[in-house]
């Protein structure tokens, strides 16, 4: 279904050469200080020449703001304010006009529906304070898909403004619950990182915990009890094929893919103990990593697969640990108060992400992988559950909310958040989420 | 139940036709608008990093804090005479105005990998009336191989481009002194 991705870079480097000064010495000034801020800019609509292309045109560029204004970085900049008319905007930004309403930047573009029936968008982004373009590009495709395109436009801006990857062309799998906490029903659900496409995996009639992406994208794997055997499940999204993975003696629990879509490292809980295992999905071959007294569970790898790091309790308390791949040179990483769970490595490999448990309340944290640099980035009753975007820069987690004193019942809800610990936001399901994973970017 | 194969949309050059013009110079801006304190500058802080256990105290601290006041931007009396030694007494005062104004400009890039190891040196060079004549990072070449060097680097130049810092406001008398200058962007002490 996939075809690599071809793109031209127009790239405009800020060209103006240096004649040789005069040997004059400059003054020097250290900046220190600055703000944080979205950066202001300006998405006019994508010209067309008929009112299909028109709309269409109106269309991506609603959604491109919307990814953009969403992501925390980019703050879209009302259009009425725009006093460039479109017309002489398909010749050439002025770019006074623009620097006038504080734009740093501006993205520009066309529409056409083409005599093959493709949708072909053109766009390209302008430094405004600089006066230049910083990049063009064309996308082509069937009308349909015109969501994708603006989504790979908007990670096209993201990525050259930002200096990272992108991660709109992404989806989320979760699991949607419904009913009172009695009877709840737990389907997997997956749907556009902006919430858009979105449908039902499984039916409900089992329960299903803890979805986790494949780097390769076409599968998950997840939690399952089906009659009374809990047990780790793969399923393929293309084909909707189930299967269960591995034929244990005990219960299996917590599975993640490895970086390189091979392996799954999950729990397996016998005698009331648990240890972490590794399926090699080719060979079928198992491993065993811990073999302790403790429970040692939520295994997630380094983004090179040299490392895991999980939860122990045996230490005493339940705290984050990092071992080798093969089992060998586990090392205690979390050394705060309170406990700490579910530990998830940035697919950018900087912070490992974790839930932490202290005096009755709940946060999601971030930690560098020698355990310095601690942050805590939301807290409430109960969160849990972070998973990260593709670009290692912005997390998705659960909250739920209580609706009594003893925290029965209330609603589940899914809420993204930026690593800098700003940009908290909800991301909208139908009914209640909880458990969710970013896929990786779709290529 | 498969999904739609969704067909990735393919990207190919935009049309020659509509190449850009050459840029504009990078001369003094037509804007002049008047400088007003941006929105979310106010806690020009320590760290532009959150946590959820200081949230309260920053936000104390964020009421409390007056806006910025303009006089910082106002040239201090003009000195006739520049001795070796005022000179450096000068550069001071000089760098201190810079400071001032800039970080009023300066938009962290915030949050990106490894930011807090990485400097940029800005090298400017300004016309008597303080707007930028020329503008390039110390390191061009750095440019096109290292993206998050050139977020930072472009965050850099976007702040001494900005119309709120350009041109910037500096004693005239002193040109000599502040034409030529090279701005250190650092953000450890940021994120």
């Amino acid at each position: 279904m996939t075809r690599s991705i071809l793109r031209t870079l127009f790239l405009a480097v800020v060209g103006i050469s240096w004649t040789a000064l005069p040997a004059r010495a400059d003054l020097r000034v250290d900046i220190t200080e600055g703000f944080r801020a979205p950066m202001p800019i300006a998405i006019t609509d994508f010209a067309g020449d008929n009112p299909q292309e028109v709309q269409m045109g109106k269309d991506v560029t609603g959604v491109i703001a919307a990814d953009l204004e969403r992501s925390g970085l980019f703050k879209p900049i009302d259009q009425r304010a725009f006093i460039q008319n479109a017309a002489s905007l398909r010749v050439m930004p002025n770019f006074p006009d623009w620097r006038v309403i504080n734009a740093n930047a501006l993205v520009t573009g066309t529409a056409q529906m083409q005599g093959d029936g493709q949708l072909r968008v053109e766009f390209r982004l302008w430094d405004v304070f600089a006066g230049q373009q910083l990049v063009g590009l064309a996308y082509s495709t069937a009308p349909m898909h015109w969501r994708r395109l603006a989504h790979k436009i908007s990670d096209a801006i993201y990525k050259r403004l930002t200096g990272e990857d992108g991660y709109f062309d992404t989806r989320v799998v979760y699991i949607s619950e419904q009913g009172p906490s009695t009877r709840r029903t737990k389907r997997l659900a997956i749907m556009d990182q902006d919430g858009a496409n979105h449908r039902f995996l499984t039916d409900g009639r089992h329960l299903t915990l803890t979805p986790r992406f494949s780097p390769t994208l076409q599968e998950i794997t997840y939690f399952a009890i089906v009659g009374d055997r809990p047990r780790v499940y793969l399923l393929s999204i293309d084909t909707g094929k189930q299967e269960v993975l591995g034929d244990f003696p005990g219960m299996t629990f917590a599975p993640r893919f490895s970086p390189d879509g091979q392996k799954i490292i999950m729990s397996m809980a016998q005698d009331g103990n648990s240890e972490i295992y590794t399926m090699d999905l080719r060979t079928r071959k198992v491993t065993r990593l811990t073999n302790d007294l403790a429970i040692d569970t939520s295994p997630s790898y380094s983004p090179d697969g040299n490392q895991v790091v999980f939860n122990s309790d045996r230490g005493g308390s339940q705290q984050l640990y990092i071992m080798n791949a093969d089992g060998s040179g586990v090392r205690r990483l979390s050394n705060g108060p309170g406990r700490y769970a579910t530990p998830v490595w940035s697919p950018r490999g900087d912070y490992i992400a974790f839930t932490k448990m202290h005096q009755g309340q709940f946060y999601i944290g971030i930690m560098r992988p020698d355990g310095s640099d601690e942050r805590m980035l939301t807290s409430a009753f109960l969160v849990e559950g972070p998973t990260w975007a593709p670009n290692g820069r912005v997390l998705m987690y659960y909250r739920q909310t209580p609706q009594d004193k003893q925290g029965r019942g209330g609603v589940a809800r899914l809420y993204s958040i930026d690593i800098t610990g700003h940009n908290e936001r909800e991301v909208v399901t139908p009914m209640d989420g909880s458990d969710p994973a970013w896929s990786p970017l779709i290529p | 139940m498969p999904l739609p194969k969704p067909q990735p949309p393919k990207p190919e050059p935009p049309k020659e036709t509509a190449q850009p013009q050459p840029p504009e110079p990078q001369v003094r801006p037509v804007v002049k608008e008047k400088p007003e304190p941006p929105t979310q500058n106010k806690n020009l802080m320590a760290s532009v990093l959150k946590t959820v256990e200081k949230l309260d105290q920053d936000q104390k601290k964020t009421n409390d804090k007056p806006t910025p006041k303009t006089e910082t931007q106002t040239p201090p009396t003009p000195n006739a005479t520049v001795s070796n030694l005022d000179r450096t007494r000068r550069e001071a005062q000089l760098g201190d105005l810079v400071r001032q104004q800039i970080k009023q400009c300066w938009n962290v890039p915030a949050g990106a990998k490894d930011i807090q190891n990485m400097v940029v040196e800005i090298r400017m060079q300004l016309g008597p009336d303080g707007a930028v004549q020329r503008v390039e990072p110390r390191d061009p070449g750095r440019m096109g191989s290292d993206p998050f060097y050139r977020t930072l680097a472009e965050s850099a130049m976007r702040a001494v481009l900005n119309p709120r810092c350009n041109p910037l406001k500096l004693p005239p008398d002193s040109y000599e002194i502040w034409r030529d200058m090279t701005l250190t962007f650092n953000p450890k002490d940021l994120v």
